[in-house]
């Protein structure tokens, strides 16, 4: 296992509250984390923005913001909630750009679990 | 000598009988003969020698030495001409009677005899038939046997004096031996026995006494006692013949006492004596006369019957008169005293020496003189004013309240005061002036009883003498009441039983007509039932009013109060602006508190207050106190220190309120009367701790103007204060004092209060409270303000902002709302999101739907948990049984205050928590629940939490699956679903109507339970109306989960 509590701790995961959620049981929390970030909503998600697709775009990321709610993805959950509710609220926003820093935490996080 | 003798007397030598032989000479003329002893054996000479001495006795001449008796000699002459036989002689010299034997085969000429003693055997034997004799007589006879130290010994006691003992024979001879004998005396005659015997005469030189002796069964007889002194046989006998005497005597006796008992009781003067005689009646003769008032007439020579008529002339009444000159005339006297007649009296009307009037007592006493046995009469004349008023006035009284009085001895009754004639109807009055109760009551009184049969026959028993001699032994008098039928008109009895003597069965019986006092009494009652009804209804118009009045006054106060409030957090007023708020704030609060103190007075006069018994905290309690007081002594920049001693428990049972109301009222006098730069102190102690109980004294403290001595008694009278200039200084109700001490005696404490004038003022409460078991809560255990989650409903504006700002103030978050629906709808959707109100504030009097009403639905949809306060402006005793039964759990009075607010918020939560029992956790092991997710890591997590604690899971990626494969299940195969809302496919709305759209039993009671990151109100409304059960918010809490599971498997 490359990455430690630790380390997703310095990138701000809540860790404490995702192990509480899964019962502290680490492989497991690992295991879902490596599962949630390589979830494939995360390029659906690109894709629809992209296409100014904002009704799947915000398909797309209210799944992940369940899903990484679930998981304490702190830095990621936060700006994706954000744009969730711009996108339910069916505002215009350069969402390409505010996507990029969150695809690039993920991938990030992604590399090292 | 021997040698002359022709026998051989060595035979005889030592014979131990005496024995001589004598020989006969013919004198010259042979015709007489002499006798001379020739020969006298040993045993003979000492006898001899005992007698005589050295006189000798042989060769004498017996016709002149005179040495045998003339008997002997007798004898002794016949035996020379015929056959010698034995005889008895008595030996004079001796004093013996002596056996002779002759002795045979003497040659003739001699002669000789043994000769025994006999003296003994005929002693024994005349004895022997001396007592034979006395054995047979018939008398009731004893024979006794005096003896050397004086004592008697009964010898012999005949059958007639043991029957006259009552005892047997033996028994008889055992009474009257030793001290016995003296003992079955009767001690006022031992003397005279004693007498007898000693002297062997009696005093008046008689052989007989008259005395009384104790018999066996300590009955005392009087005897007549004979005694014959019989000294016989070297002994003293007495024998003693008795006669019974004792009726004689008895009777005799009577006559004494009663002669004497007159003479010293009857006859002899008192205050009231007027005048007194003794007459011979037999003789007609006046004996003795005293007396004060004894008229010039009255004198001892005249004869009684001569007097008497003197006497009559001062009897003015000529019925009277006559009455009496006949009933105490001889003939008339003595014919009674035959009749067995010993007290005869009369009430006479009399003129007195002094020409006075007055009643006097005439009484004559009859006995017969103990000696001469003429009739003789004590006679009296008292003036007996008082006891013949007395008499009259209680017979009067008697037949006024009674129309009988009857005593009742042995099943027998006899009347005592009564007149039939003077009933005029419905009378019981018995036939007959004495007869058989049982009788009468089965003549007369059941045979009219009325009412229903059940209820005669208890009546009927209620009257027999068994039940009311069993009902004595309860009460005394032991009444009954009757209802009769007479002539067609109801009449109401009651019989009064009195017992005068238990063991005689003697009771005394009134039976008073009862139907006027009946009537009287149904008219009160009915006048009664009017006034208390009429009261009743003033009373609930006083009550209303007061009730209206309050609100009436107190809702605009809430206004005014609640603006001002708000009016204050307006950053932007201007300094002058902040201050005439504050003022009107002061000046709201004192009319309000003045409006409290009135109605509390109100309740606590027509005792509406009640106590609470609720468990409260008593560090919370003081802490609160504290911090009001501190605030407003800071205000007025009073020192204010608060004392705690003793051992104090964490909880204590009582009311917190009331006790809290005596402590601010007394702290706010002293605050209100002590001048800025004066300090205050307040001590609580626990004195004593006895059975539960905790035993409080609270001491509150000033140095502020203080109290007069003479003033103090008044202070805790309504209305009062020490002088008018002060109201007008200080202002209030005069009320709060007077509030405090009736709560504290509702309490059962006690208040005193100290005072000196300048110097300050000292206030002492003392009150129980009950300790509670519960242990001092941890401060994490106690509510903090951001634990409460609070839902305001009232309808006007101002009130639900002012709550919320007073909530704000002290750190607790809340909503409002304006009515009841609105708070369903909130109270709905708070507790779908399983994110619940736990405290419910709810107005009371809103349009519509009032806070009981708005209540009982919040109830319906979320059960006991959250606890429900009443806010009101109104006194809510009047509600109080209606709201606790719709789920109330307290109330506050309207407007909120910052001071008090989270301790009752507290002490609510606290009782609440008492009551509310914690439910058993379900065991959610080995549940089956789908969950339906379309994202695979939430699922995995969701499956992963349902696991952990032993539930079993399935997983279904969308809505669509899922109701395939709940169709698919056997009948309740799964517990619950756990539902996203957004799916591909198939959503969770969709999913969920089309499951409760199956036709299968589990698919209308399966919970649904919908888990989105989707938490608008919108989203939870319309889960809802999909048909979910509750709506979890995303990311899911494992605790949070869990608990609504349990909710809903069951």
């Amino acid at each position: 296992m490359a990455i430690t509590i630790e380390q997703l701790n310095d990138f701000g995961v809540n860790t404490k509250e995702g192990l509480t959620r899964c019962m502290n049981n680490k492989n497991f929390y690992f295991k879902m984390l490596k599962m949630g970030l390589s979830n494939d909503s995360f390029e659906k998600l690109g894709k629809a923005l992209e296409d100014k697709n904002n009704e799947d775009a915000f398909e797309a990321a209210h799944a992940l913001k369940g899903v990484l709610g679930n998981l304490a993805v702190t830095p990621i959950y936060t700006p994706l909630a954000e744009m969730t509710e711009m996108l339910r609220a069916n505002k215009s926003a350069d969402y390409v750009e505010m996507y990029k820093p969150i695809l690039d935490l993920r991938n990030q996080l992604l590399a090292l679990i | 000598m021997e040698k002359l003798l022709p026998v051989n007397t060595a035979i005889y030598d030592e014979l131990p009988i005496s024995t001589i032989i004598y020989k006969i000479f013919f004198n010259k003329d042979d015709f007489s003969c002499d006798y001379k002893i020739v020969y006298g054996n040993k045993t003979f000479v000492n006898e001899w020698k005992s007698i005589h001495g050295d006189r000798n006795f042989l060769n004498e001449s017996i016709l002149e030495s005179k040495i045998v008796s003339d008997d002997v000699l007798k004898m002794m002459e016949k035996f020379t001409t015929e056959e010698p036989h034995s005889f008895f002689a008595y030996v004079e010299e001796a004093d013996i009677h002596v056996h002779f034997q002759p002795i045979k085969n003497l040659p003739a000429g001699y002669g000789g005899f043994f000769m025994t003693n006999i003296s003994e055997y005929e002693k024994t034997s005349s004895r022997m038939h001396f007592l034979s004799s006395i054995r047979k007589m018939e008398t009731a006879g004893v024979l006794l046997r005096e003896k050397f130290d004086g004592s008697v010994e009964c010898v012999f006691a005949s059958k007639n004096f043991a029957d006259m003992m009552e005892c047997s024979e033996t028994e008889a001879v055992e009474m009257m031996s030793g001290r016995n004998f003296i003992l079955t005396t009767h001690s006022d005659d031992r003397l005279d026995v004693k007498r007898m015997m000693r002297r062997r005469i009696s005093e008046d030189g008689k052989k007989f006494l008259v005395i009384r002796k104790i018999t066996a069964q300590k009955n005392e007889i009087w005897c007549k006692v004979y005694y014959s002194f019989i000294d016989d046989f070297d002994e003293r006998y007495v024998y003693c013949t008795y006669f019974d005497v004792t009726s004689s005597r008895i009777y005799a006796e009577r006559l004494r006492t009663a002669y004497m008992t007159i003479g010293i009781n009857f006859y002899r003067e008192n205050v009231n004596t007027l005048g007194m005689f003794r007459v011979n009646l037999t003789k007609n003769k006046i004996e003795d006369i005293k007396g004060k008032d004894l008229f010039a007439t009255d004198s001892v020579v005249r004869p009684y019957s001569e007097v008497i008529k003197l006497r009559a002339a001062n009897y003015p009444i000529q019925k009277e008169c006559e009455n009496f000159l006949y009933k105490f005339s001889v003939e008339n006297l003595t014919r009674k005293y035959l009749l067995g007649k010993t007290q005869i009296s009369t009430y006479l009307f009399s003129r007195r020496k002094d020409g006075r009037y007055c009643y006097v007592k005439f009484t004559a006493a009859l006995t017969r003189h103990p000696i001469s046995g003429e009739i003789v009469v004590f006679i009296s004349e008292q003036e007996a004013n008082n006891e013949r008023v007395e008499n009259e006035l209680l017979n009067k009284i008697l037949a006024q309240q009674f129309d009988m009085v009857i005593y009742i001895s042995n099943g027998k009754y006899g009347v005592v005061v009564g007149d039939t004639s003077r009933i005029t109807s419905g009378n019981i009055f018995p036939v007959t002036r004495t007869g058989n109760y049982e009788d009468y009551l089965n003549n007369q009184v059941i045979p009219v009883l009325h009412g229903d049969d059940e209820n005669k026959k208890s009546v009927a028993e209620a009257l027999q003498l068994t039940t009311v001699e069993k009902n004595f032994s309860e009460k005394d008098p032991y009444v009954v009441n009757i209802s009769c039928l007479i002539d067609g008109k109801i009449y109401h009895k009651r019989f009064d039983f009195y017992m005068v003597n238990p063991q005689a069965n003697f009771y005394i019986l009134l039976e008073s007509d009862t139907t006027e006092i009946q009537r009287k009494q149904i008219e009160q009652n009915l006048q009664l039932k009017e006034a208390l009804a009429e009261s009743r209804q003033a009373n609930i118009a006083k009550t209303a009013f007061l009730s209206r009045m309050s609100h009436e006054i107190r809702t605009p106060m809430n206004a005014i109060i609640g603006l001002d409030n708000i009016a204050l957090h307006d950053e932007t007023i201007s300094p002058s602006m902040k201050d005439h708020l504050e003022k009107i704030g002061t000046g709201a609060r004192y009319l309000l508190s003045l409006i409290n103190d009135i109605l509390d007075m109100s309740r606590i006069e027509s005792g509406r207050i009640t106590l609470r018994n609720e468990e409260f905290s008593f560090r919370a309690f003081i802490e609160q106190i504290e911090t009001l007081v501190e605030s407003q002594c800071r205000d007025k920049n009073l020192k204010f220190s608060c004392l705690i001693g003793g051992p104090i428990k964490g909880y204590y049972i009582g009311d917190d309120t009331k006790l809290k109301q005596i402590l601010i009222n007394i702290l706010s006098n002293a605050i209100k009367f002590t001048d800025p730069g004066g300090s205050i102190s307040l001590s609580v102690e626990c004195t004593a701790q006895y059975e539960g109980q905790s035993n409080f004294k609270f001491i509150i403290k000033d140095n502020g103007v203080g109290m007069s001595k003479e003033y103090l008694p008044k202070i805790f009278e309504p209305f009062s204060q020490e002088d008018d200039t002060n109201t007008s200084r200080y202002g209030g109700s005069g009320l709060g004092l007077a509030i405090t001490k009736n709560i504290v005696e509702m309490m059962n404490g006690t208040i005193s209060a100290d005072s000196e004038k300048g110097v300050g003022s000292k206030f002492t409460v003392t009150l129980p409270l009950k300790i509670s078991d519960r242990p001092e809560e941890t401060s994490e255990d106690e509510m903090r303000p951001q634990d409460f989650s609070v839902l305001i409903v009232d309808d006007d504006d101002v009130a639900c902002e002012h709550a919320k700002t007073i909530l704000a103030e002290v750190g607790i978050s809340s909503d409002t709302c304006h009515n009841g629906e609105e708070a369903v709808e909130k109270i709905k959707l708070r507790h779908a999101r399983r994110n619940e109100y736990n405290l419910i504030l709810v107005d009371l009097k809103m349009p519509h739907k009032d806070g009981i009403a708005v209540t009982r639905e919040i109830r319906k949809i979320i059960g006991d948990e959250p606890t429900v306060i009443i806010l009101t402006a109104y006194d809510w005793e009047e509600i109080i049984d209606d709201a606790i039964s719709a789920g109330v759990d307290t109330f506050m009075s309207k407007p909120l205050l910052a001071s008090s607010v989270l301790y009752e918020f507290q002490q609510a939560f606290h009782r609440k928590k008492q009551f509310v029992a914690e439910e058993e956790p379900v065991n959610l092991e080995g549940k089956r629940i789908l969950v339906v997710e379309d994202m695979p890591v939430n699922a995995e997590i969701v499956m992963m939490i349902l696991e952990m604690q032993g539930m079993e899971s399935e997983h279904a990626e969308n809505g669509k699956i899922a109701v395939e494969m709940f169709e698919r299940s056997p009948e309740n195969y799964y517990a619950a679903i756990l539902m996203d809302i957004r799916m591909p496919i198939m959503d969770g709305l969709k999913a969920t109507e089309e499951i409760r759209a199956l036709n299968r039993p589990d698919a209308k009671k399966i919970p649904i339970i919908a888990t989105t990151a989707n938490a608008l109100d919108e989203d939870v409304q319309r889960s809802l109306q999909a048909g979910m059960n509750a709506h979890l918010a995303k990311p899911i809490e494992p605790e949070h989960l869990f608990k609504t599971l349990q909710e809903f498997v069951k």
